[in-house]
């Protein structure tokens, strides 16, 4: 898998949480898909067109999701609350907008969907097609979530 | 010329059976419940989004009962039972079909997204930044099959 696309969505990550959301953020190693055994509650997708067509997802537990809404928010968001769906939903299209304009400098160029927000304890998530993927973990005050890069195989 | 919501609706609820009985030999039928969404445990939930001169998403909701049907005939699996993975690819490939089938009837040029597909107790799959045109529910041997064409919203 190209290294620039993974190396962009760790960076947009960073620098999201960096420029809006108050919390500490400690980037994992990039595993691959399968080696992710976590289940999420809530996940962000954004499909991506163009040079690197495939998707882009943004994996929380409800709990993490609640905590990082709060925080971005500034004031208290309940794990049931809509506000998750939104937040969620908005991080991943701003995660695959920074991603958009790192990989632009390096002449890789995508377009994004609407982003999707898929809400349900412990659901599973995939991209279909035949795809190659990984996931970065991070974590977030003991708290893990994932942002996963997968893309069409050439 | 682009398409009405009403036109995108009859189209929907006439491309649906065909597609379900050509690609996985059900019989699908437009639900006398209206739009009661999969109501069971596991619900799995399909999206393709469209973007170009069209920008939306196309969502397939069913119970798992009706996708190990699908996955059953379209994988040739030689048992009864369909894995998750095997539900998974099942319905990925119907909202495939069904989002590039519904594609070809919008403004072109338009791209089609790979599925996303996701399975879950009380699931819910919500496209942003977007308004539903049309919700269509259907059933076959029993399983509830919710179709929503979902537009960009412009502001």
């Amino acid at each position: 898998m190209d290294a620039r696309v993974i190396n962009a969505a760790r960076q947009a990550t960073r620098d999201l949480f960096s420029t809006m959301i108050p919390l500490p953020l400690v980037p994992g190693e990039p595993r691959g898909l399968k080696e992710i055994q976590e289940r999420f509650d809530v996940t962000g997708s954004i499909g991506l067109s163009g040079d690197c067509p495939g998707a882009v997802g943004l994996r929380f537990p409800k709990l993490l999701a609640a905590k990082v809404a709060s925080a971005m928010l500034g004031s208290t968001v309940s794990e049931t609350s809509i506000e998750i769906q939104e937040t969620v939903g908005e991080l991943t299209n701003m995660i695959a907008g920074g991603m958009k304009n790192i990989l632009h400098d390096q002449a890789i160029r995508f377009d994004i969907s609407l982003p999707t927000v898929i809400v349900g304890d412990n659901h599973t998530f995939n991209i279909m097609a035949d795809t190659e993927g990984m996931a970065i973990p991070f974590d977030v005050q003991g708290l893990l979530f994932v942002v996963e890069v997968c893309l069409k195989k050439k | 010329m682009t398409p009405t919501n009403d036109d995108i609706k009859h189209y929907i609820l006439s491309l649906t059976p065909t597609i379900w009985s050509t690609t996985a030999q059900l019989e699908v039928h437009p639900s006398p419940d209206g739009h009661a969404l999969p109501d069971t445990a596991g619900t799995l939930g399909a999206c393709v989004h469209i973007s170009g001169a069209w920008e939306g998403a196309v969502v397939l909701q069913c119970a798992p009962g009706l996708a190990a049907r699908a996955a059953r005939v379209m994988l040739h699996l030689p048992s009864e039972n369909a894995s998750a993975e095997d539900m998974r690819d099942a319905l990925g490939e119907l909202a495939n079909i069904t989002g590039g089938n519904l594609k070809a009837a919008l403004p072109s040029p338009s791209h089609l997204s790979l599925p996303v597909v996701a399975q879950g107790d009380d699931l819910i799959v919500r496209v942003l930044k977007s308004r539903r045109i049309a919700q269509l529910a259907f059933e076959s041997e029993g399983f509830p099959l919710v179709i929503s064409v979902l537009m960009k919203e412009v502001k």
